[in-house]
């Protein structure tokens, strides 16, 4: 078979984006009221993500149910009866948000990873969208009226109709992820799952528990949200390019000094937090080779990782300077263990 | 650090865990779900 354009990742890129946009406008606004500041942030993170799991395998079992689309009306439905009708239960709507959420994640997961032949960098070009996504959306939430924001979400529809015509590409093949094949064989494919997520959970950590006293102004915090999103995609180029081994060695081990030496210099830290981020492709690579016929259920393993990596920050505040530097280097040198453990080595020759 | 732990408001679980209960529940059913179906699929693979 000749290759083909992929573009697949980019038009995901603005899907996503569109997706996490409506989210945080929505999210805070709700914020906005006191009352809500901690049950709504928690029923968000748990049943938008959690869920994804079983999202991801219905729509494994049925690919064609279109996610992507219903993701957004979802969404967008869930924004309007906000807004427009303030007596409306509030965790319905969060709930109809959370269901649009889920949808237009794993459909993103799903055509990403089937359209790509093995490669993961068109899923790590889907999943950099969210961080841009998610800073426009808590900018917007200050100026925008709803209407614009429910526009925008509309306006990934093309997208998702043109990124089906990649999906239905790949529909003669049984196993379009055949070719994901990052993963060490010899590793038991049970342990290397749970220690994959467990990967996810640490990275989810360390996106609130790096110590950024630098982080004062919007534009600083624009910053830290654009080097998450570079450090995603790039370290799905980078998995293609070099190896997940490879790539896994540059992101965790690079990270290690930015993040501890950071805490006052805005740009060590900001290369820290795009160097670890970087390991959200290198995870989602491993799961897809260990279920090649289940992507969706794989990518929803990695938001369960995410969502169980931010639980703590709900119940404990997070240490001062010095306890958040002994986490971040043990937890850092873990994740290089394992991941040495379950990646496939490379060979010297290709 | 996130808005709820800057804000000083106490958190709502402390108040009314219920919320948390019924989500947490909702959050544990599935992840179990998701273990049954992710075994299933690993034995999927082995049997071929």
């Amino acid at each position: 078979m000749g290759r083909k354009v992929n573009i697949t990742g980019p038009l995901y890129f603005y899907i996503h984006f569109a997706t996490e946009v409506i989210c945080f406008y929505f999210l805070s606004k709700v914020i906005g009221d006191n009352a809500l500041l901690w049950s709504v942030p928690f029923f968000y993170d748990a049943l938008a993500f959690v869920p994804q799991s079983l999202v991801g395998r219905i729509s494994d079992k049925f690919p064609k149910i279109p996610f992507g689309a219903l993701g957004l009306v979802f969404m967008s439905v869930a924004l309007a009866l906000f807004s427009l009708l303030p007596t409306f239960p509030i965790f319905i709507s969060v709930l109809i948000l959370c269901l649009g959420n889920a949808f237009a994640h794993v459909a993103g997961a799903e055509v990403t990873l089937r359209a790509s032949n093995g490669k993961i960098t068109p899923a790590a070009i889907f999943v950099a969208g969210g961080s841009f996504g998610v800073i426009t959306g808590k900018l917007l939430a200050d100026v925008a009226p709803f209407w614009f924001i429910i526009l925008l979400a509309l306006s990934a529809l093309p997208p998702v109709f043109l990124a089906e015509i990649f999906r239905k590409r790949t529909e003669k093949d049984k196993n379009p992820c055949k070719n994901f094949d990052f993963a060490n064989k010899s590793f038991p494919v049970g342990l290397l799952i749970f220690l994959a997520v467990f990967v996810v959970i640490v990275r989810g950590y360390m996106g609130y528990g790096i110590p950024t006293s630098w982080n004062k102004t919007t534009f600083q915090t624009i910053l830290l949200y654009v080097s998450m999103g570079f450090g995603k995609a790039l370290g799905g180029i980078l998995c293609d390019k070099i190896g997940a081994r490879k790539t896994a060695m540059i992101s965790v081990l690079g990270a290690l000094p930015f993040l501890l030496f950071g805490d006052n210099i805005m740009v060590v830290s900001l290369i820290g937090v795009m160097f670890f981020s970087m390991t959200m492709a290198i995870t989602l690579a491993l799961l897809v080779s260990v279920l090649k016929k289940t992507p969706g259920l794989a990518f929803g393993l990695t938001t369960i990782g995410l969502f169980l990596g931010t639980v703590p920050i709900f119940f404990f505040k997070l240490g001062n300077f010095f306890t958040s530097c002994i986490v971040i280097s043990v937890a850092t040198l873990i994740c290089h263990f394992v991941l040495m453990k379950i990646t496939k080595k490379e060979k010297k020759h290709a | 650090m996130p808005d709820f732990q800057i804000s000083g408001v106490p958190p709502a679980w402390q108040t009314d865990p219920l919320p948390l209960i019924i989500t947490s529940t909702i959050v544990i059913v599935i992840i179990l779900i998701t273990i049954i179906l992710v075994r299933k699929e690993l034995k999927n693979e082995k049997k071929k």
